[in-house]
Parts: C-alpha cells; structure tokens; sequence
C-alpha cells in the first residue's frame, strides 16, 4: 500500500481583506508507505483535519490529487471512491461518531455493510482488545465518550484497510486505552498498512515511525 | 434485514412523537385524496345513472305543481304535489310537433300509517307507450309487469315474502331495481292500473283522499317525451310552454347540464381542497425533513465515514419515510374508506345532487391510489429534503455536525 499527495490543496471561502478564500493546506506533497506510522502535529486550526480528509477520500482538493497505490480518488466517482473506502480506508474523526440507535457491534460492524471487509468475530476481537466487549451489546447512545472513540477505532480497523487515518485518536483516552489503541494501529502498520495519526498526544506522538508539523497549511517533516 | 431498513426502523422508532406527527400529515394526505375521489366519483356515477334514468328529451308536469313539486324533484327526489293534468291538456301536449314518443306518468304518495308498508313515491306507467321506466327495470328483471305487481327501487326494504303493503291491500315485488342514487331508489313502479287501484283504496280509506276527486283511472302526473330525430327538444318544449298555459315542460338536457353544473362546481371544490391539502401536507413535510436535516449530518457522516454512498444514504431516508408515510397513507385510506361509506346518503341530501358510491373494484383501486400517492409524497418530501445534504462532502459534513 502506497498513499500519495500530490500537490495537493485545499482552498476554502472566507472574506480576506484582499481575497475571498484562503488555503486551509497549501500545495503539499506527501507519500506514506505500508508498514509505516506517521504522525501530524501541529497548532489547533493549522489544516490538519483539513489535510486529513483530503487524505483520506473525504474532501475533494481544489488542486492536486490523492493516488492510493497509483489509483487516484478523485477520479472515480462518488459511489466508487464510496465503495473504495468502505474497504480500503479506515477513518477515525475528530469529533465523535456513533449512530446512537444502533448497538456498539452494530456500529462497528457497519463498513461491513457497504462492501467493505470484516465480520462480527472480527468486531468482537477488536472491542476485546480495546477493552469494551462487554459494552457490544449497549446502545451506542449511553457510551462515555472514551467508550464512544474506542467504538469508532474498532470501527476504522474493521475491515483491515491499507489505509488509516485517526484524527486524534487518544485526546479522550486514558493512558491504559491510548496504549490499547496504539497498540492496535501499530499491529496493522506491522500487517501492511499505512497510518496517519493526528494528534497532540506526546504518547501517540512517540509511538509513530514520522511526525510531521503542520503549520498555516504547511506540511513539513519533523 | 438490510442495513438501511435497520437502521430506519430504528430511528423511526427511537423518535415515536416525531414519527407519528408525519405519519398524521400522510394520513390527511391519504383521508384527502380517497374521501375526495370517493365523492366525485359517486357524483359522476349518480350524474350518469340519473342521464340514463330519464330516459326522456322532455319533461311535462302541471304548472300548477311549479314550488310544490317541480321536474327536478319529481326525477331527483320523487316528491311530488297532488296536481293533475286534465285529458285535455295531455291531448294538446301529445299533439305538439315534433314529438316521436309520449307516456304518462301517474304519482301516488303511500301514506305512512298502518295501511302502508312504508311511505314512498308510487309511479304509475303506462306499459303500452312507457320508454322511460321499462328499459330501466329490464336491466334487473325481464318478467311482465302485470297488475297487482309492483317494482321497489334499490332502497325499499323489501320483506322475505316478497309482499307488500298500500291502502290495505298486498302486492307481489315483482323486482327490486339496481341504485340510482337518486330520490327514485325509494320509489315503487308500477303498472297504471294498479297504481289507480291503490288510489281507489286510498280515496276510500284517508279521509283526505289524495286525489281529491279526480278519477284515478285518467289522472296524469307527467308526460315524459321523446322528440324526433333531429327535433331540438328546448324547442318542443318551449312550444308547450307558450301553448298550454297549464303545462311546464323542461328539456331533459337543461335538468342534466343543470346537475352537471352542480357537479361540475362541487367536484372543482373538492379539487381544489384535495390540492390544498396536498401543497399543505408536501409543504410541512419538507420542513420537518428540512429541520431534521441537521440532526442527521452526523448520522450521515458516520454513515459516509464508514463507506456508505450517497445513494446509501437517500436509501435509508427512503426507508424510514416509507414506513413512516406508508403507515399513515393505509391509516388514512381506512378512514377515508370508512367515513365515505358511512356518509354517502348524507351527501345526496346535503348536495341535492344524485349520488352513486363507486363498486367496490373501483373503491379498492381509489383506496390503492391514495396510499400510492401520499407515500410517494412522503417519500419524494424526504428526499428532496435531505438531497443536498446526502450529496455533500463528508470532510464538510463532518465539520457541520454538532
Ligand atoms: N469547510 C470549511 N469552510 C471554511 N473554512 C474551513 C472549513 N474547514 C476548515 N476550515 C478552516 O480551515 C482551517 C483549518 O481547519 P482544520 O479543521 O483543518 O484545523 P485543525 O488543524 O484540524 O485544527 P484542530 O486542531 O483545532 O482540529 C481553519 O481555520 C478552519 O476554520
Ligand atoms: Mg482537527
């Protein structure tokens, strides 16, 4: 698995004084190989969640293209790059993510449903390692929300994506789940996949191959 | 179970106040739709079954019987007033140019007390010149009308023997005729002569006979008229009226464009009240969806997140909103059924239009067509509610949630 950026941008709407958009990334080259744990730090509103989307299929570029093993994303169209990602790139947002009327394995196992891999054994190992089997059952609604993000990385994991992408995976995690956590995207780098992960945490931070800094859009190597 | 329908059901379920409000809106829709076609069609049936009945180009009844008992509701309601014509007067109108064919009608009204069955309409009909009421009892029995024997219209109850009682004396119910949604259904037909011997029993009887002296045997209610080929029956008519002061002839024509008329006004109200409610319902329903729109950003990024289409995502919408509306469409529809069979006779009444409920293949395809038509409003309201957003980038859906 090979993810690559290739002068890739964003650019948003907003009244400047002189223009009426601005880049949150700016032209930005980037390759992660398989096997390989990145991660992106950088100053809150700097365009890592914005470069991270983009990364992973979610958010069109305005300039550049997105190629996973040669393959570029944003050719294909909507329900194809649906379906590429459903099985190819697992993804943990920022925020929380959890259909509250569904059970915890229901929400796990929901890549599953749209043609991506993985099966409810598979979920169950994931929730075991993560340490919330027990919870499978419980509406997804009454998670804490430590609870709730280690859900959502059971979830990214599920199908055994080459790609994964966790936007601050840890920030609401104990010590003893961020380690759990890590561990996890440390065990599918070791099977082949490349992972990105945003963060702060000097834990998560320490446990990566790379860290990269980003700054007003700018993406360089630590 | 298909993951979009799970998850629909579930959210459908988890929001009971929210589901039941819109499942009412299509409800309405559906009541709307089926009680307003139920009514026009009744009125069309009862307009084309009234055409049929009368048989007739033109209508002459006494003038003296004008604000008693007119044409209208001798045909409409089967009231009349004791008014004759005398036999010279039936002489000078069958004798008016153009005139093909010319019967006479004779009305008795049964009274209500013990020496009646019940208190209807009696028409008597000459079966040597009759064109207008034979065919029409030939459509449910093919028998001769002989004396003593009498034809009940849809709406007589007719006892298990079959007999049936005027001024003291049984008659045999020859047959029963098929609905008209007129005030004929609770007439009774009969030949003149029996119709003259119940009045003969009638004078002897009431003591205030209600032929007052005039013979039974050649007392004339009406002459129904059928004009020649190609003989404008508004000029027939307009000629007895200038001819024989005592008569009052109305072309058949002007009595059915006058209850299309009626028709034709009430069928465009309910329309326009069927589309309002429509426009209405459409309207609320795309708010709601609209309002819920940003509700579901999460549940559609989550959705996306996990590798969903946005096709996945109108197909969940499409889901819940079916249930949901297809719930209320069949709720809806029952009631339409239900109301509109309860209040059918009422409608006649209220309208003073003749009124003939649809058969029941038509009633199940209208029922059919209600609940296809408020679910597919229901339906197409969620979707264009929530297009532009299922259709939206999920980096930005992402960030809109809240
Ligand atoms: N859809 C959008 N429209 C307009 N501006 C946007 C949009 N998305 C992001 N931005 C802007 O782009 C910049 C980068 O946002 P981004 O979410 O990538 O930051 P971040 O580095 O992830 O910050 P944080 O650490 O707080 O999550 C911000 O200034 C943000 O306001
Ligand atoms: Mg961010």
């Amino acid at each position: 698995m090979e993810i690559r950026a290739e002068g890739v941008a964003r650019r948003f709407f907003r009244n400047g004084r002189n223009t009426n958009y601005f880049y949150a990334v700016r032209k930005t080259d980037f390759t992660l190989k398989g096997g390989t744990v990145a991660a992106v730090a950088g100053r809150s509103g700097s365009g890592k969640t914005t470069f991270a989307n983009l990364l992973g299929g979610l958010l069109r570029p305005t300039e550049g293209r997105v190629l996973y093993d040669g393959r570029d994303l944003f050719e294909m169209d909507e329900k194809a790059r649906s379906r590429f990602r459903a099985a190819n790139v697992g993804f943990v947002p920022q925020g929380l993510s959890a259909l509250q009327n569904l059970t915890v394995l229901e929400n796990v196992t929901l890549p599953a449903c749209f043609g991506g891999g993985g099966d409810r054994e598979r979920a169950m190992a994931l929730l075991g390692e993560l340490g919330i089997a027990d919870l499978a059952d419980v509406y997804a609604g009454e998670l804490s929300g430590g609870e709730a993000r280690r859900m959502s990385i059971a979830r990214a994991l599920l199908p055994v994506p080459g790609l994964i992408i966790a936007d601050e995976p840890t920030g609401d995690l104990d010590p003893a789940s961020t380690t759990a956590a890590l561990g996890l995207l440390r065990k599918a780098a070791e099977n082949g996949a490349g992972v990105l992960i945003v963060t702060h945490d000097p834990a998560a931070v320490g446990a990566c191959d790379l860290v990269y800094a980003m700054e007003n859009g700018v993406l360089s190597r630590e | 179970m298909r993951i979009s329908r799970k998850i629909a059901l579930r959210n459908v379920l988890s929001k009971p106040f929210r589901s039941v409000f819109t499942a009412a809106l299509s409800a309405l829709l559906a009541f709307a739709v089926f009680a307003g076609g139920f009514a026009v069609l009744s009125l069309r049936n009862g307009l084309e079954s009234y055409r049929e009945r009368l048989g007739a180009d033109v209508a002459v009844v006494p003038a003296a019987s004008k604000g008693h008992g007119s044409v209208d509701d001798v045909l409409l309601q089967g009231i009349t007033g004791n008014y004759y014509f005398s036999a010279k007067d039936v002489k000078k109108i069958k004798e008016t140019a153009g005139i093909a064919a010319a019967t006479e009608q004779f009305f008795l009204t049964s009274a209500k007390a013990g020496c009646c069955s019940a208190r209807v309409q009696i028409i008597g009909f000459d079966p040597e010149t009759d064109f207008a009421v034979l065919p029409w009892i030939a459509r449910s029995y093919s028998g001769e009308i002989g004396e003593g024997d009498v034809v009940a219209g849809a709406d007589i109850s007719v006892p298990g023997d079959g007999l049936i009682t005027f001024y003291g004396e049984t008659y045999r119910v020859a047959a029963q005729l098929e609905k008209t949604g007129t005030g004929l259904d609770t007439a009774v037909y009969a030949n003149r002569a029996t119709v003259a011997n119940m009045a003969k029993n009638a004078a002897r009887l009431l003591e205030t006979a209600p032929l007052q002296g005039v013979d039974p045997a050649a007392a004339v209610s009406a002459v129904l008229i059928r004009v020649e080929e190609g003989v404008d029956p508004e000029t027939v008519a307009d000629d007895i009226n200038v001819h024989i002061t005592k008569a009052e002839a109305t072309p058949a024509r002007g009595m059915i464009s006058g209850v299309a008329k009626g028709l034709s006004g009430v069928s465009g109200i309910i329309g326009g009240l069927v589309a309002a409610v429509w426009v209405l319902s459409l309207a609320v329903l795309a708010a709601v969806f609209l309002l819920l729109t940003n509700e579901r950003k999460k549940e559609f990024a989550v959705l996306r997140i996990s590798g969903a289409s946005p096709g996945d995502l109108l197909r969940v919408i499409g889901a819940e909103a079916a249930a949901v509306s297809g719930a209320g469409a069949a709720a809806g529809t029952a009631l339409g059924v239900f109301i509109s069979l309860l209040t059918a006779g009422d409608l006649r009444e209220r309208l003073s239009l003749p009124v003939l409920s649809p058969g029941a293949g038509a009633t199940l395809l209208l029922a059919a067509l209600a609940v296809g038509f408020a679910l597919l409003s229901g339906v197409g309201a969620a979707f264009v509610a929530v297009l532009r957003t299922a259709k939206r980038e999920t980096g930005l859906l992402l960030r809109e949630d809240t």
